[in-house]
């Protein structure tokens, strides 16, 4: 040990230094996995070009991009909110009936008349908030496991719809409609600009409100949060209660679209396992604590453009599903790859012990 | 390297505890202590494993409420409920366990639960004086090269040390208490933490350092205080004490448990399971024989690399160096699932998460292994479970009663029984008495006599050291992942200890 010089002025030598980095687990300078997902979107992009030119179109047409910009709207609102809800720790599996909640209640409420507006939006967003308010208490306080809490309070949404509406309900007013139809410079829908928005908000939440952190925080380790005083309640009946309320907002998108409430359109559309790729996909731990609203708009936009992509090439439906999950399931495999090392080796694990004599001083990296 | 002299005089007292006592289920394992912490000082904290160190660190830290006993940090008396009301009050802990989100950054780690904040209240996290403070604690530790954005995922363990140190320091702590921060370190990364700690001895802070690894203990420490069964036996200024002193202070203990003659008619017969320069990333070189019919203990620290030994041997750890052989002939288990094939039994350390399903009934976890590996016996074995069971005198309303809801030494009995079904060749026991009452320790000991007896090697890791004095026919002691020598049957604890620390090194190797 150098003991030298005066301890309170000596800063730790280079060699130190370069030591200790060596020993950092390996890998440490991987792509992460954002840039990762970006990498695999351009390249869907290129192939999908390639394809829509075969079948003799343009896939930068203004019409396509209008498209898939349009298509990435409503998933990606519920995956922003599937996002918060699974980086906290939970996961949310009312989604699609949450969405044909909201479709019936705001078409009900505007029965096609533009006055209605305000007070049928409102009313769609705070029962939302009321659905996911009471996911979030029997998450947090009850300590019922997000999948199952969601599963029950989906379940009982979807009850309440099947016992009251049968068919369509209502209808949207046409100030909503002549929403859903505008945008701008052609280009680029409404819709898309109401999920950028939302987009930025909640990255922006989440990256500097203390609020946003100890979401993280909660999802990556509840007991060492707890340790550093973070409360639990707070962070997951947020991220509960903002989910479904996006969701809300998903759907006076998609009834924009449509001009109907509908009892069943939530669960046609399948949102709660696409949101759940989307955000797998986009590179967020499904286990929680470590994701980005970022990283799901990528995950968002590769199935738009694929969606896109084999509707131009009229692919069968079942065969649709069979690439989607192909997709998921090999990025999934490849973020599997990124395994946690939980007992740091002592000794270099290949070749020759250098030092066999025992009781000799641990020896410096091998191999 | 000389004992660390602070600058500062060490006159004003950091925090004083009185009276600290804390029982568990009636079991008293801290009993009336005292403890005096002075500023600048590095107080050693030194005995045996279940000599109550952890305990009164835990209830300073605040994570235990003590039963009776008063702390005052400062000059202010305190109560602690939750570690972070401790972290207030200026008392600080590194636990071995380190409390660190590995997805975030190091300044999000530091500042987790108390993030500044810009105008106000509800302003936004400011992360730029995040950054900022997060570096200026690090540069004051004497720590070169660390950002404060990097993730704590692709920090070494001495640097991951590093940043929990960090967030002691940024409470203002008076007192910050190690637990065995070298265990994980390689020896060129305890030469920075020595550093780091001087720097905090200079400021005034006081450092409690629990190890088991006296040459630390005596390279760092101005006081010493030393306990035994949850009672306190001295506090000695570090320069008054010899190693061999501390030693026979920390050991010396009436013999409270009764361990079985060894009984005359087994005789060691041949090797059994020979491993020769066995390695890989967690031991290296070991080499070691073990006859039929004969216990061999292995003693050493936590960390050691004991449990990874037996874990080596089992399969769970492929081996990259060295040869084992089973009976003669050369064994290769790359899974546990072969080590059972080949008639090895495994008794793990923890028995909760790796040796039973608690939720599943007796019969089910006695067959576990059974049904398993050999499917076509597990007729035989569920015939003769009830017998085995019984034999080892397993107090259970019915054999499909939940194991959750067993005694400590209950639950060892079944684990036993689910291992003698394969009629095991040799039985590799990772502290076998752990956490179970006197009669069923007892049980256990005369349940390893009776293998010996058919023949069966037994290699078994302990950190009770008169377990392993009083069962074994020979001693091995395991150091920093090595063998560091071989003790006969009769060895005191205090040699046992002394190679165990490396506070004879020279004399043992």
């Amino acid at each position: 040990m150098s003991a030298a010089t005066d301890p309170a002025t000596s800063v730790e030598s280079r060699d130190s230094v370069r030591r200790r980095r060596a020993a950092r687990p390996r890998g440490a300078k991987q792509l992460d996995s954002t840039a990762l997902i970006y990498l695999v979107l351009v390249g869907v992009i290129i192939v999908s070009t390639v394809l829509t030119a075969l079948e003799g179109r343009n896939f930068f047409s203004q019409g396509n991009i209008w498209a898939v910009l349009t298509a990435m709207s409503v998933l990606g609102l519920i995956s922003i909110g599937q996002t918060l809800v699974i980086l906290v720790g939970s996961l949310d599996l009312s989604v699609p009936y949450v969405v044909s909640l909201a479709t019936v209640v705001a078409a009900g409420g505007m029965k096609g008349l533009d006055g209605n507006i305000p007070a049928a939006v409102f009313n769609t967003l705070a029962v939302c908030a009321v659905v996911g308010l009471a996911m979030g208490l029997l998450v947090s306080v009850l300590h019922v496991h997000g999948f199952i809490a969601s599963l029950g309070v989906g379940l009982i949404v979807s009850g309440y719809l099947a016992t009251n509406y049968q068919g369509s309900h209502g209808s949207a007013a046409p100030g909503l409609r002549l929403l859903g139809r505008s945008g701008i410079v052609g280009w680029i829908p409404t819709a898309f600009l109401v999920l950028l928005a939302c987009a930025v908000l909640v990255t922006l939440m989440l990256r500097y409100t203390r609020l946003g952190h100890h979401v993280y925080a909660i999802g990556g380790n509840r007991d060492v949060a707890r340790m550093s005083g973070v409360r639990i309640v707070l962070p997951v009946v947020s991220a509960h209660v903002l989910c479904s309320v996006l969701v809300g907002l998903a759907a006076l998108l998609l009834l924009s679209r449509t001009g109907v409430g509908s009892p069943t359109i939530g669960s046609q559309g399948r949102y709660d396992l696409l949101s759940i790729a989307a955000v797998v996909l986009g590179g967020t731990l499904l286990a929680g604590g470590k994701g980005s609203v970022v990283g799901t708009m990528g995950g968002v936009a590769i199935f738009a453009v694929l969606d896109s992509v084999m509707g131009v090439m009229q692919v069968n439906p079942f065969l649709k599903d069979f690439i989607r999950g192909l997709v998921i399931v090999l990025a999934v495999a490849v973020y599997a790859r990124r395994s946690v090392v939980r007992r740091p080796p002592r000794f270099g694990s290949g070749g020759r012990s250098s030092l066999p004599v025992p009781g000799s001083t641990t020896k410096e990296e091998t191999a | 390297m000389p004992p660390i002299t602070p600058v500062k005089d060490p006159v004003e007292n950091a925090l004083v505890a009185t009276g600290m006592t804390k029982s568990f289920f009636g079991n008293t394992v801290l009993d009336g202590l005292d403890l005096t912490l002075r500023a600048g000082e590095v107080h050693g904290l030194v005995g045996e494993n279940g000599a109550g160190k952890s305990t009164l660190m835990k209830m300073l830290a605040g994570v235990y409420t003590p039963d009776s006993g008063t702390i005052v940090v400062g000059g202010d008396e305190v109560s602690f409920s939750h570690p972070v009301q401790a972290q207030r009050a200026g008392v600080s802990t590194v636990f071995q366990e380190f409390n660190l989100l590995l997805e975030r950054t190091i300044a999000e780690n530091i500042w987790l639960g108390r993030e500044p904040r810009r105008f106000g209240r509800f302003g936004p996290v400011d992360t730029g004086r995040m950054r900022r403070d997060t570096e200026e604690l690090l540069t004051g530790l004497g720590v070169a090269g660390l950002k404060a954005g990097t993730l704590v995922r692709n920090l070494s363990v001495a640097e991951q040390q590093v940043v929990e140190i960090a967030k002691a320091v940024s409470f203002d702590a008076k007192v910050i208490q190690m637990d065995e921060p070298t265990a994980a370190l390689a020896d060129h990364e305890v030469e920075l933490l020595y550093s780091i700690i001087r720097r905090l001895t200079d400021r005034g802070v006081a450092i409690v350092y629990v190890s088991h690894r006296l040459k630390e203990i005596f390279d760092l420490c101005t006081t010493i205080t030393i306990l035994k069964d949850g009672e306190h036996v001295a506090t000695r200024p570090a320069a008054e004490l010899s190693e061999s002193e501390l030693v026979r202070l920390m050991v010396g203990r009436p013999l409270t448990t009764y361990f079985p003659d060894k009984p005359l008619d087994v005789t060691v017969g041949d090797v059994r399971l020979a491993l020769s320069g066995v390695g890989n990333g967690y031991v290296d070189g070991v080499s070691l024989e073990v006859r039929a019919g004969e216990i061999v203990g292995i003693a050493g620290l936590q960390g050691s690399g004991r449990t990874e030994l037996l874990e080596t041997v089992f399969g769970v750890h492929p081996v990259s160096r060295g040869s084992i052989a089973l009976d003669g002939s050369p064994l290769k288990v790359s899974s546990p699932r072969q080590g059972v094939r080949a008639r090895l039994a495994f008794i793990t350390e923890d028995r909760k998460a790796k040796g039973l399903a608690l939720n599943q009934s007796i019969l089910d976890n006695a067959l576990g292994v059974v049904r398993a590996v050999f499917p076509r016996r597990t007729g035989t074995a569920r015939r003769d479970m009830p017998g085995v069971l019984s034999g080892l005198d397993v107090a259970a309303h019915s054999l499909g009663q939940e194991v959750q809801f067993l005694s400590g030494g209950n639950q060892q009995k079944v684990v036993l029984a689910r291992w003698l079904s394969i009629d095991p060749l040799v039985v590799l026991m990772d502290e076998p008495t752990r956490g179970i009452d006197v009669g069923a320790k007892h049980r256990v000991y005369e349940l390893m006599r009776e293998l010996t007896r058919q023949g069966v090697a037994v290699l078994m890791v302990s950190s009770e050291l008169p377990e392993v004095i009083g069962m074994s026919d020979r001693i091995l002691v395991m150091r920093d992942g090595r063998l560091a020598g071989e003790l006969s049957a009769g060895a005191s604890e205090e040699a046992v200890l002394a190679m165990a620390t490396g506070a004879a090194s020279e004399e043992a190797a």
